[in-house]
This record gives structure tokens, sequence and C-alpha cells, in this order.
């Protein structure tokens, strides 16, 4: 088929003038150390929220802290990556120390360092403050905790996030309602367009164990922040055909999300984002946790992203022992949505910290047409994975086909666009309404057909020039979808009455154009020359005679229908009907001529037929 | 080894609770070269007439953009109030009269916080077109347990305007900021919000808006989030009008539908709590852990079904070792202060021994 669907822009000119010139790289997945008292990671900070009591959250992730007087340890988690011990390129290494976690002053680690990997500690000498620091992992390319690498062909993205991982897990997914949410996820869009990518954070969520204060957590907070500015910003560029992501994170998670939809519209508007926070923890909710970070930013998300492809924004809460993790945020009223999911009668189990997110692996099973017990108590035609862009994203359930027509008559094509939801749940769905157009190929671009906006393409009192190209584009909030694009032949009643009385010809081939025998000559030639469509024919149609001065092309004419036209050229390049006797317009045989060209001229001439 | 913390004590801010505050060992001064963050509004140097500066210092607070204050922050200028009361009552109440409903709302919850509840204050409350005043004076009286003024109060706005008001009520179902429309700093001060709690008490005291509430939900364009949220309350309070339409948005879905099944089980479900249902959680408290926290999650399953059942009797000594509990707990939270509220107020319900 001619073309392809129109894509809009994807704002190559605004990317450029963001990253600009003499940076390093805006993805560049190593910090960068100026001097001793500076390091970059090139994240590209839209918010600049105040870090207030957390800027140390912005260097690194603080392991430990000691004021020496000598020999002392300093501890490290097991998500450090080793160095070998006699790698003296401290530039190289995971770890580096600071004076001072109010102000950044890197100090360098004595070279007579007892390093213990076995029990992830480092003793040395040394007098005065030091704070052991890991840098944060910034990956070049989002890895699953197995190491699995986001496809970068990815168009359709569900990604799962996890939050604080207090216990310094390498695969923080390992848990029994992630390893749900993922399979259920992962059987939902089974032979769809859709990847589910369990997003690693593992190491800088690794900040510590502590419940209260919630210090720790609040720093996993700070640091899944920069994460989300990371990862909106790595989609762009990663991803360059990405037109959907859902963003499903759980409690500090909350934050990768918001700054992965924050910098990922900001640089492409047009693309679908849903967020779905489940348990989302707001450090600054805790009195007196000194820290920015809290439900004013997250209901801000719906503002900071207006004009954008925003589909849902989604909040799935609990009313459990976990602090901070009970707000409900000021969204689009009537559109965006807080549930809280505990309460009497309903089943403990999602009654935790982890429990929205088993509430919400429940809710995709559930949508995919399984009955799940334990969700009775919901209305889940209005909260949870019903309400996902996968199951409400247009899809075609029936294809239009090719269709020859008579002139005059009316030109009907059908085509069925539906969602996942309205096929599974006919009754209840709360799918966005979808808007139909169709549009035709004008031979460089497709232009939408006035009037054709529903799923079935009507063409009362069609003609000839009604042929051409055509398909449907349907669309929602959720996305869009075009079907194939179908060839509509509007032909002479004749014609119509001629290719049909040639029943071993397929139904695809039956179009003026087609040419089933392969004998480069279109359905079309064969019925203006009385030729079978079936039958290979090789013999020439029409005949060159030179007499009488003239240049002569001798044809016959079948049909009333079909316009024979004979036109003559001087380079095969331009065609005229200029100087050309077009002999009888009766049916018959017809002598169409030119005069012989002078000495030195040449010239051609051919039939047309319309 | 360990991160060194240091937890002090801090006395203040909203009511008066003790809440702790964690202060790193390095304190918290500037922050690194990574993000060139612009500072924070600059407070206004101290001169002057000390009403303008406390002006000034009110406006720039409210100015704060989302990622730049915490509850700290709060605290600090509630701090600086508390220290220059009368100037600061003045300025409450010359708040109070200005065109914006922001800074209305700043003025009205600086009054409370700061001169207390009042004849003058309800009046004032009363005439406002907006419903946040109502409710941000009946959530103010409530985390202070102050539940005679709290009921009257109700009672009183319960019985005026109340088409317009019951309306209103519909912004907030499942969505107690509405569309955020106040500032930023709002989300830590226990204002501008309307909660389900009160929706629930406003509806309990009056028939006539439990009327207009039912018209609104069959003949407004209500979200099915917000259908649900208004269903749900008026089976709370025991509505009169909740069988009629429940059938109404019942009749609206074929019965093989999920969402049929929901109603159904809305309709069915029971609001009647046994004690035995919660004797587990009852014994769990009696059983003098010294933990608090181990001991929270029986605390909540106690207050959700004293949420779905107001009539419950729980034992004053329960109420009390909850109270207990909750107050022990080495951080709070507007849902902790909620619930410290709520046990309160069940104590207040309680007949006395």
């Amino acid at each position: 088929m001619e073309g392809t669907f129109p894509m809009k822009p994807r704002f190559a000119i605004i990317a450029l003038s963001i990253f600009g010139t003499g940076m390093v790289s805006a993805l560049a997945d190593a910090p960068v150390w100026t001097g001793n008292s500076s390091i970059t990671y090139n994240i590209r900070d839209l918010d600049n929220f105040d870090p207030r009591s957390y800027p140390y959250t912005r260097w690194g992730n603080q392991m430990d802290s000691a004021n020496f007087s000598g020999s002392n340890t300093l501890s490290f988690s097991n998500l450090t990556l080793m160095h070998e011990n006699d790698n003296l390129d401290q530039d190289s290494w995971d770890l580096f120390l600071s004076t001072s976690n109010s102000s950044l002053n890197r100090v360098l680690f004595p070279g007579t360092s007892i390093w213990d990997w076995g029990n992830n500690q480092v003793s040395f000498s040394d007098s005065g403050n030091r704070i052991l620091f890991r840098y944060l992992h910034f990956l070049a390319v989002p890895e699953e905790p197995a190491g699995a690498q986001l496809p970068a062909g990815a168009t359709k993205i569900i990604f799962i996030i996890h939050g604080w991982n207090p216990d310094g897990n390498a695969d923080p997914f390992a848990s029994a309602h992630f390893s749900s949410l993922y399979t259920n996820l992962s059987n939902a869009t089974a032979g769809t367009d859709w990847t589910v990518f369990r997003y690693d954070w593992a190491s800088d969520a690794d900040t510590g164990d502590t419940l209260f204060p919630v210090t720790d957590p609040s720093e996993a907070s700070e640091h899944g922040h920069q994460h989300g500015q990371h990862l909106g910003d790595l989609l762009f560029q990663r991803n360059q055909d990405l037109t959907h992501v859902q963003l499903i994170a759980h409690s500090a998670g909350a934050w990768v999300a918001r700054g992965a939809a924050r910098n990922l519209l900001n640089l492409n508007p047009d693309i679908h984002v849903e967020v779905t926070l489940l348990d989302p923890f707001m450090p600054s909710t805790v009195f007196l946790n000194d820290s920015s970070l809290g439900k004013s930013i997250i209901s801000n998300l719906d503002e900071d992203l207006s004009g954008t492809q925003l589909y849902l924004l989604e909040n799935y809460y609990a009313d459990e022992i976990a602090f901070g993790t009970q707000d409900t945020f000021s969204w689009r009223g009537g559109v965006d949505l807080n549930h809280r999911l505990d309460g009497s009668g309903k089943p403990a189990k999602y009654d935790e910290h982890s429990g929205p997110v088993q509430w919400y692996a429940d809710t995709i099973l559930s949508a995919s047409g399984t009955t799940v017990a334990d969700l009775v108590s919901y209305d889940l035609a209005t909260y949870g994975g019903r309400r996902s862009m996968v199951f409400n994203e247009p899809i075609v359930l029936l294809e239009p086909a090719d269709l020859i027509a008579s002139i005059g008559t009316t030109a009907a094509v059908s085509a069925q666009i539906s969602t996942r939801d309205l096929q599974t749940f006919p009754g209840d769905s709360q799918s966005p309404a979808i808007a139909h157009q169709w549009y035709k190929w004008n031979g460089s671009e497709w232009l939408s057909v006035s009037g054709q906006t529903n799923a079935d393409l009507q063409l009362p009192n069609a003609q000839a020039n009604d042929s051409g190209s055509y398909l449907l584009r349907a669309s929602n909030s959720a996305g869009e979808v075009a079907t194939q694009s179908i060839d509509l032949s509007i032909v002479t009643a004749a014609y119509n009455t001629w290719i049909s009385g040639f029943p071993g010809l397929p139904v695809e081939e039956l179009n003026p154009d087609d040419d089933y025998d392969g004998d480069k000559h279109s359905n079309f030639f064969e019925y203006a020359h009385s030729l079978s469509p079936l039958v290979a024919n090789t013999a020439p149609v029409v005949e060159n005679i030179q007499e009488d001065g003239l240049l002569k092309l001798v044809y016959e004419r079948f049909r009333s229908d079909v316009t024979y036209t004979v036109e003559v050229s001087e380079d095969l390049d331009t065609w005229t009907t200029v100087g050309v006797d077009q002999g009888s317009m009766d049916l018959g045989p017809v002598v169409a001529s030119v005069p012989i060209p002078p000495e030195g001229v040449v010239r051609f001439l051919r039939l047309s037929v319309e | 080894m360990n991160k060194t913390l240091k937890i002090s004590l801090l006395i203040g801010f909203v009511a008066g609770v003790l809440f702790l505050a964690l202060r790193n060992e390095f304190g918290n001064s500037d922050y690194g070269p990574i993000a060139e963050n612009p500072p924070t509004v600059a407070l206004p140097e101290r001169q002057g007439d000390e009403f303008d500066y406390l002006k000034e210092r009110v406006d720039s607070f409210l100015d704060l953009n989302a990622g730049h204050f915490s509850s700290t922050t709060a605290n600090d200028l509630l701090s600086e109030l508390q220290g220059s009361k009368e100037v600061s009552v003045e300025l409450a109440r010359n708040l109070q009269k200005d065109t914006s409903p922001a800074r209305q709302l700043m003025g009205l919850f600086m009054e409370l916080e700061l001169a207390g509840y009042s004849d003058a204050l309800q009046q004032h409350v009363l005439l406002q077109d907006s419903i946040l005043f109502g409710a941000a004076t009946a959530h103010w009286l409530y985390l202070h347990h102050a539940f005679d003024k709290w009921s009257a109060f109700l009672q009183i706005y319960s019985e005026r305007d109340l088409a317009e008001k019951t309306i209103q009520l519909f912004s907030y179902l499942e969505n107690p900021g509405g569309e955020g429309n106040l500032p930023a700093v709002f989300s830590v001060l226990p204002v501008g919000e309307v909660g389900d709690g009160f929706i629930k008490e406003f509806l309990r005291r009056s028939p006539e808006a439990q009327r207009h509430f039912r018209n609104h939900l069959i003949d407004g364009e209500i979200a099915p989030s917000q259908r649900n949220a208004a269903l749900v309350i008026l089976k709370t309070i025991s509505s009169d009008h909740f069988d009629e339409v429940l059938n109404h948005f019942l009749a609206q879905y074929p019965e093989d539908s999920q969402s049929h099944g929901y109603l159904i089980y809305l309709r069915d479900h029971s609001t009647e709590v046994s004690l035995e249902s919660i004797k587990p959680h009852i014994d769990r408290l009696g059983s003098q852990s010294s933990d608090p926290f181990s001991q929270l999650p029986s605390v909540e399953a106690i207050l959700e079904s004293m949420e779905v059942d107001s009539d419950l009797p729980v034992e004053r000594a329960v109420l009390e070792t909850m109270e207990s509990i909750l107050n022990g707990l080495p951080v709070q939270t507007p849902v902790l202060m909620q619930k410290a509220a709520d046990v309160a107020y069940a104590q207040w319900r309680a007949p006395s021994p």
C-alpha cells in the first residue's frame, strides 16, 4: 500500500534545544566528577524541587558514616558493585567518601584501606567525619532484575516499578504479589503489541531498613524521583516508536512513575500515558519529615501533563500501617481515580502495604474474564485493570475489504472497531467513546474523507473518482488504530457484470487494477479489449500501420462505457492528444492517426483506456 | 555501622500534638551541585510594622510551589505566628475579608489555631458559599476532640443553603481535595479538603440535604466513582433513599455484568458488625505488647468496623487502650491524627461508666 499513516513529528528540534551542546550525554549512566566537590549525573530536571533535608540524595546513596579518629569501619549494602582490590582508580569504584552530607566534599579512600567484600565493609584509618556513598545506578538501557533489557523496538510498554528496597533484595519483584502482577499482565497482553517490563532500580531503592524514622524510605523516594526523570528521557531517546506507556508503581516507586511521565510527555506529548499508583509513599505526609516530596507534587501531575495524551491517573491505596501511604490526590474530577481498597468486609490480603499490588494483579486477571471471588466487593468496571489502556485502546475486530461497486450505487465498506473491555464486558464497559474517520490516499498522503465518521464507509451515488485506497482510523483517549487499507473501485455496471462472469477469479482479484493472469494487462484493460482475465494474453491488441503519410494505430472499441484515447509523444515522456485523429467513436474497428513526422523527428502512439 | 540519627522532640504544630522531628546528624544546609534548584521563596526581612511583616510571611507561604516546602515549613510559620499571637489573629481576621477563597481559608485556619473556635467565627463560616469553610471548621473541631462544639456546629451548618452545599459535595467524593485549585501548601495543613466523614455527618443531620443528595445523584452527571462513593455514604448513614437510588442504578446494567454484581453486593452487604467479629483484635490489644506498631493493625481493624457501624459497642477500656497505642506511636500523620480523633469520638459517645 502506498505510504503510511501520517504520524505527528517527534519534536526533534525541541529535544535538541533541551539537550543542547557541550553536555557529556543526556543519558550517561556513569557519574562524572568535577574536581572533588561536584558530581553530575546529567539528569534533566524539569522540577528543581527543594531537597530540603535530603540534599545528599542527589549525589548518591548514603551507606554509612562515622567520625574517624584512627581506625574505623564503614559498611555498605550487598548491592554494591565490587571493585578489584588492586584497582587504584577510585573514579571507577561504586563507592566514594565525603566529609559531609550537607555539602559534597569528596575525599579518597586511603591506600591502606582494607576491603572485606564478604561482609561488605571497608576499614581504614582517618580523622574527621567520613560519609560513605554509593553512586546512583542509572543504566543506559533499562534492565529487569535478571538482566533482560527493554527492547528498543517496544511501542507499548507496561512498566512495573517496585518501591523502597529495605532488605537489599537483588530482585525486589520476587515477592508473590509482584509475581502475580507480572504473570497476570503478561498473560493479559499475550498476542498483543504490548510489552510488560519490570523496571529495576533495586540498588538505589536500597537505602536502609529502618521504618521509623522515615528517613530511609524518604531517601529511596528522592532517588526514585531522579530515576523517573532518567527513565522518561531514556524512553524518548531509545524507544523512538513508543506510543503507549503505563507506569504501575508501588510505594516509593510512585516517584519513579511520576518523574518518568513528566519527562517523557515533556519531550513527546503524543504518547499515551497512564500512571497507576499502588499505596504510593508521600514522605512529606509524615509530620516534620523535612522532605518536599509530597501529595501536592503528585496532585499537580494532571496540570503538569495538561495538553498531553495523559490517559488516566489512578491511586489505589489501603489504610494500613505504612506511614504516608494513605494520601489522595487532587486530579481531574470525574476522570482520575482515588480509591481506598480496605475496609470492613474487604479481603484482609488487600489491607496491607503490598495489598494494592495484589489487588491490581487480581483485577488484571478479572479484566481478562476470569472470575476472582475476592473482588466481589469492588466495582471492577470503574477501578483496576479494566480501566487500563491495554483493555480500552481501540482494536480492529473486522478489517475492511476491497470493494467493487457500480457507478451511481452506494459504495459501503464495513469495519468494526472495539476495545478489549467492550468485547469482554459489553454490559458495563467504561471504555472511552471511539471516534472514527475514513481517509483516502491522494497519491502522497492520507486525507480525511468529509462526513465519513462511522465505522462503515458509505458513499451514496458513488462515482468513478471515488475509486482509490481507503483506510479507517479510530481513536479514543486510550489510543488509536488504523485498519488495513482497501481498494475501492467504482466501475460501470457493465464492468461489474463482465467481471462477475469469471467465477474462477479469486474475490481479491476483481478490481480493475488487478492482473490475476499475470499478463501485464489489468482487468480493466482486458475488459476494454474483451480479453479474459483468467488467460494470459500475448497477442497485441493494437496494430501499427504507416500509409498515406500517416502513422496509424488500429484497434477495436468493444465497450461503450470505456473511453478509448490515442495519445502521441515525441519523447515518451510528454503525451498529448493534440494532433491525433481519433477516428470513429462507434463500437468496432477504429483507426486513429497522426501525420508521419518530418526527418529527424520520432513520434510514438499509445492507446489509453479509462 | 548504622547511620547515627538524632531525634529531637518538637512540640507544637497543628493541634498541639507532640510530634517527633527527625534531624539528620549533619544538619540541613545548602545542597549540592547536582540540581541547581532555585531557592525556596525568600523570607522577608523583619522590619517595619509587625503586621505587614507577618502578612508578607503568610503571603510568601501561600505562594510556595509544590516541591518547595515540607510540613516543617508550615510548622515554622505557625510557631512564628504563635509568637505574635495578637497581631496574627488580627491578620487572620483580615485575611478572611480577602476576595481570594484561598486567603480566606488560610485566615480561617489561622484564627482557629491562634484564637480557637468562637461564635463570631461560626457566624462567619455560616455565611461562606464554599463548603470548604464548613468542612475545615468541622475538621478542626473534630481533630481537637471538641465534639460538643463539632456536633452543634454541624447541626447549625446543615440547616441552611442545603441545595448549594449538597451539590458541592459531589466534587469531593473520592477526591477530598477537589480539583486542586488551592495553594499547594494546603497539602500540609488540615484545611482545603472535604472528607467522607464530613459528608456523612452533614447528610446524617439533614433529611432535606439527603433529598438534595438523592436528586443530584439520580439527575446529575455523576462519574461512576462518585456514584459509588455516594451510595456507600447513603448506606452508611442508613438513608431512606439508599434502596431507591441503588435500584435506579441497578436497572442500568444487565444482570450478568460486574457492575450489577457490585451493586448487589453493596445492597446486601451488612453494615452491622458484631463484637464477635472483632474479638481477636480486641484480644490482641489486651496482650500488653510494648510495641505499638504490632498492635496498630488491630486498632485499625476495630476502627474500620466502627466506621461501618458507628453504634458498635466497643468497651471504654478497649477504646482507652487504642488511644494509648495511637498516642505511643513515635510518628504522626494526618491519618493517625484522624484515627486518634475517631477513638476519642467513640469515647465521647460511649455511655459513662
